[in-house]
């Protein structure tokens, strides 16, 4: 099961670079997450791993072997698309047992080996009654097994799943998502896993990648990527509600943040005040998540920021709600559904100073990753 | 605006099969000024009854009333009605400000009134600086809100929308919901939305009527319907993660009665009125509802009871955690904030409010209350 | 009361789609009818005027093109005669069928070649390819009538064969190319993926899920050929002539023989209906392979 490592890898379409100057290398049998927006680059890197696409410049390599002009079918890789991508012509039985059939295992199994094969993936996967249907007739969440199915049956040494949940309905999409981690254990491969939603990659990776327009913005573990995002983008793309995000800028000599947007200060103490002190500057990014707001319905020292209630909206465990101080737009996160708060309301909002995450206004770099 | 009401109605359609009962007396109280979400799985009849109350539909039994006045064999166009489809269904032909003041200059109103009506509500749903665009030019999303503004422009006695936002990209959905809710706050309008996607249900909606089977199985707020499910299909359809079903065995262990789980060693303690229901009525076995969301891996009060599992998956979400613990052959879900010290293997405790099991009839499957 | 109300538009509305339906068949088939009722007249009743709807039937046509019917002569000496029909229906089938054999051989992997690599050039290449069509076949033919002779290939089959390749080659690329592309590459990378070589992926992937545009292309290419009357006119003698020259047997001398031409004419079509009642089936079952979305 191979360690797989990337150098300097660049891959263009005509003009445009889909991937630019990549360098990482990827564990043995790691869960290895690719995060990113629509037009990251997530499934070209995908391709380009599998060799179903050139690339320019750079060298990929799996336990240390040069694959670059290796072909697909040579590589011992199993990729599912994005749209399943299911021979449509051949029945469920056929499409999982098809990379069997290939001239590349030729002769390896009989009929009875590939039969038995096919019913215990079929098994694991649940889709042991379906084996004589076309994948016309299947729903999205059944397509995608089989597409599963047709990918691990090989036994593959990498195993690249290109955005598996993406168009499968929302209620279905957090059961499938809780049985990955079941699945997971049966691969024993290494994967790279693709995905547009932040919940999927801190969930089931081991380390996530960010990637975004085709450049690396970070790569570590899901808590990290999570509370120490590197910079405003990753900030802003992993979480929900979007990150709140404004300028700041600090006065050392009373230990406070001012915000010009919605002209306000606030006090900041302890090691937050600390790390600002040892960074030096004065202007900041500020991101403050939604569940690190608080609010509360009368003024006191602590909520002490006056705000104007904007609309609000029940979710399925939490409430959000806008609100503004000045001309600044806050989003707040309450793990409460049943608040209710009207709309123009006043409130009083305050900070948690210490979870507060400062980006350094020139680089958009989080300065707690600086040290 | 007015309030609609429904009284034992039925529809019934002609198949190969025979009679095919669409609704089955449905009872419906839609007040005035209300947003009423309809909220089912396909096939429930929840289409069926908005096609009924816009009149697109034969109503086969039973009154409709729109206001005061039955309205059972008035028109469309007479009950004032406006609908809102899932595929918008604009005049490709038009611009956009065409679209919307085609059936008001089609009533014979006055141009000035048209052009004020136009303006405001194109203020409100942020389409004003599209009004001279194609409506072939727009996103989905702008598609949808100029199907909302034509369809509001109208003033109709009731807005029914049928699930309005299911081919919008998912980072406007929540926009488009706020717009819609904001409409009602500003105009006032009596709403009837139809969905199947409980999240959806619960952002637009102040109440709820969940359907299944042709059959309007609850009406009421989130909350109502959260922690007082009336049946089992209920409890398990709204609520993200699903509610926790278990099948027990009730016993009795030095006079209390206990509901021990089928396949494991878990043992739940009703609250002591429930106990009395359950030995009045003699069951012998019960299922039993907890939903993961009111299951703590903290002690909050001194009244909570407890429980052991395995943690079996830990799921980190960013805002909040998702756990599946397994006590036995049993799996189940667990809904909590952020806790990194907690880990795949780990055995924890877990706590619960006895107010919060939701008991239901073993056949039935209706709720089990004092 | 409003349940009669809409039955009774129903049957209204009904009623109206099914007069216009017949009218407009009605107008559309009218010659072909008239054409099959011209095979069965006497000449005296094709030439009537005003036209004669009714009439005694006769199958005197079909026999004389089958070469079943004899002329007797002035002198009582009875001859059989040459079913043109007959000839004329080998020919057709032995060059149309290998025409579309072989434009199907290679216009196929052609196509293919054009909707997914990439050639310098390849739009010019597509687009001369169609330019074949653009050309009135009378402006070429007087140039192709000697080129032929020269190299000695007048008179043969070999001659047509080539020559048709004008017609159907074309329509077969462009049409069979339009559907490839419509293919998702993603199930030929499945298929590369899975280990399988680009041959295997061609005829077991590709080919099977563009057979709804390969049947309609074949279909419009044999229509064409078949239908087709100056190139055989003019490259080929009696022998050789496809069925559509063929009816020009029956322009004799002393007469046109209406009823021996309509005869032939509903002949000659009758191969090109059963072909497409054939491949009807694949143009549909193409059609509704909603596997594949896009």
């Amino acid at each position: 099961m191979p360690k797989i490592s990337l150098k300097n890898v660049t891959k263009k379409f005509e003009k445009v670079v889909a991937l630019n100057n990549l360098s990482v290398e990827i564990n043995d049998r790691e869960f290895f997450i690719i995060l990113g927006p629509s037009g990251a680059g997530k499934t070209t890197f995908l391709k380009v791993i599998a060799g179903l696409e050139n690339i320019e410049n750079g060298e990929i390599y799996f336990d240390g072997d040069l694959i670059n002009n290796i072909a697909t079918a040579k590589r011992d890789v199993a990729l599912t698309f994005e749209d399943y991508s299911l021979y449509p012509h051949f029945t469920v039985f056929n499409n999982i047992a098809a990379p069997l059939k290939s001239s590349a295992n030729k002769n390896k199994y009989n009929r009875e080996q590939i039969r038995e094969k096919v019913d215990k993936f079929a098994k694991m996967l649940n889709i042991n009654h379906l084996l004589d249907r076309l994948p016309s007739e299947l729903s999205g969440g059944q397509k995608q097994r089989v597409a599963l199915g047709r990918a691990l049956i090989k036994e593959p040494k990498v195993l690249l799943l290109d955005e598996p949940l993406a168009h499968v309905d929302a209620k279905i999409r957090n059961q499938l998502r809780t049985e990955f981690h079941f699945l997971r254990e049966k691969f024993q491969t290494t994967t790279i896993y693709t995905s547009h939603d932040y919940k999927e990659a801190i969930s089931l990776g081991d380390r996530i990648m960010f990637l975004n327009k085709g450049e690396i913005q970070q790569i570590g573990i899901p808590e990290i990527i999570y509370n120490f995002p590197k910079n405003t983008i990753v900030a802003l793309n992993v979480g929900w509600p979007e990150i709140n995000l404004f300028d700041c800028s600090v006065n050392f000599e009373n230990s406070q943040l001012f915000c010009p947007k919605g002209d306000f200060v606030f006090n900041i103490s302890g090691n937050i005040l600390k790390l600002l002190k040892i960074y030096g500057k004065s202007e900041y990014i500020v991101g403050a998540r939604p569940h690190h707001i608080s609010f509360s319905v009368k003024p006191s020292d602590v909520y002490n920021l006056k705000a104007i209630c904007g609309t609000s909206e029940v979710l399925d465990n939490q409430s959000v709600f806008y609100a503004k101080i000045k001309n600044l737009d806050l989003t707040i996160l309450v793990n409460d559904p049943d608040l209710s708060l009207i709309y123009k309301q006043e409130l009083w909002l305050s900070f948690d100073d210490q979870s507060l995450i400062f980006f350094d206004k020139e680089t958009n770099e989080n300065i707690k990753l600086k040290e | 605006m007015a309030s609609v009401s429904l009284k034992n109605v039925y529809k019934y359609y002609e198949s190969k099969k025979g009679k095919v009962e669409a609704v089955k007396n449905l009872n419906l109280d839609i007040r005035d000024k209300e947003i009423m979400v309809l909220l089912g799985p396909s096939g429930c009849g929840k289409t069926s009854t908005l096609r009924m109350i816009a009149g697109i539909e034969e109503i086969s039994k039973g009154k409709l009333y729109i206001g005061d006045n039955l309205s059972n064999n008035l028109t469309p166009a007479q009950r004032n009605i406006a609908l809102a489809f899932e595929d918008y269904a604009l005049y490709f032909h038009l611009t956009v400000k065409e679209n919307i003041a085609l059936c008001l200059e089609a009533k014979k109103i006055d141009p000035n009134i048209i052009k004020k009506r136009i303006k405001d509500i194109s203020e409100i749903l942020g389409i004003g600086d599209v009004l001279d665009l194609k409506t072939t030019a727009l996103s989905g999303g702008q598609q949808q809100r100029v199907s909302l503004a034509r369809a509001l422009v109208r003033d109709p006695s009731i807005f029914l929308l049928d699930e309005p936002i299911s081919h919008i990209e998912i980072e406007k959905r929540y926009r488009i919901l706020a717009e819609i809710k904001e409409i009602n706050h500003k105009f006032g309008s009596t709403m009837l939305y139809i969905t199947h996607n409980q999240t959806e249900a619960i952002a637009v909606g102040k109440r709820i009527g969940v359907m299944n089977f042709a059959e309007l199985q609850q009406v009421g707020t989130r909350d109502e319907i959260f922690n007082n499910p009336i049946n089992l299909f209920v409890a398990g359809f709204v609520g993200q993660p699903p509610i926790n079903i278990m099948r027990c065995k009730i016993i009795s262990e030095k006079d209390v009665i206990i509901l021990k789980v089928e396949n494991s060693s878990l043992k739940f303690i009703p609250e002591a009125k429930i106990a009395k229901e359950l030995y009045k009525l003699n069951f012998k076995e019960v299922i039993l509802g907890l939903r993961p969301q009111n299951i703590y891996t903290r002690k909050i009060s001194d009244k909570q009871k407890s429980f052991k599992g395995i943690i079996e998956i830990k799921e980190f979400l960013g805002e909040d955690m998702h756990l599946v613990l397994k006590s036995g052959d049993l799996k189940f879900s667990v809904y909590c904030n952020v806790d990194m010290e907690l880990k795949k293997d780990k055995e924890l405790e877990l706590f619960y409010d006895q107010n919060r099991l939701h008991l239901f009839h073993p056949k039935t499957e209706k709720v089990i209350s004092a | 009361m409003n349940k009669r109300k809409k039955i009774g538009k129903n049957i209204f509305v009904n009623l109206s789609t099914s007069i216009v339906l017949i009218l407009s068949f009605s107008f559309l088939l009218f010659p072909v009818y008239w054409i099959l009722t011209m095979a069965l007249k006497t000449n005296p009743d094709i030439l009537t005027y005003p036209p004669k709807f009714f009439f005694q039937p006769t199958i005197k046509g079909f026999q004389y093109i089958l070469g079943l019917a004899k002329i007797v002569g002035a002198t009582g000496v009875s001859a059989g005669v040459e079913s043109w029909f007959l000839v004329g229906i080998k020919n057709s089938i032995i060059v149309v069928v290998s025409t579309v054999l072989i434009s199907l051989a290679v216009g196929l992997p052609a196509a293919y070649v054009l909707a997914r690599y990439k050639l310098k050039g390849k739009e010019d290449i597509a687009f001369t390819i169609l330019s074949f069509r653009f050309a009135p076949p009378l402006l070429v033919i007087i140039p192709l009538y000697l080129l032929f002779s020269k190299i000695g290939l007048y008179n043969t089959y070999i001659s047509l064969i080539w020559v048709y390749q004008l017609i159907s080659l074309p329509m077969i690329v462009w049409i069979v190319r339009g559907y490839m592309e419509e293919i998702p590459i993603e199930i030929e990378q499945a298929g590369m993926v899975d280990g399988y070589s680009r041959t295997w992926i061609f005829f077991r992937l590709v080919l099977p899920l563009a057979k709804s545009g390969i049947a309609a292309a074949t279909l419009l290419a044999f229509i064409y050929c078949w239908n087709n009357f100056i190139f055989g006119m003019i490259l080929a003698a009696v022998y050789v002539q496809p069925v559509t020259v063929q009816a020009t047997r029956y322009l004799t001398p002393d007469a046109i023989m209406f009823r021996e031409i309509a005869a032939i004419c509903i002949g000659a079509a009758l191969p090109l209906l059963i072909l497409s009642i054939f491949l009807q089936r694949y143009l549909i079952s193409g059609l509704s392979m909603g596997a594949i979305k896009r």
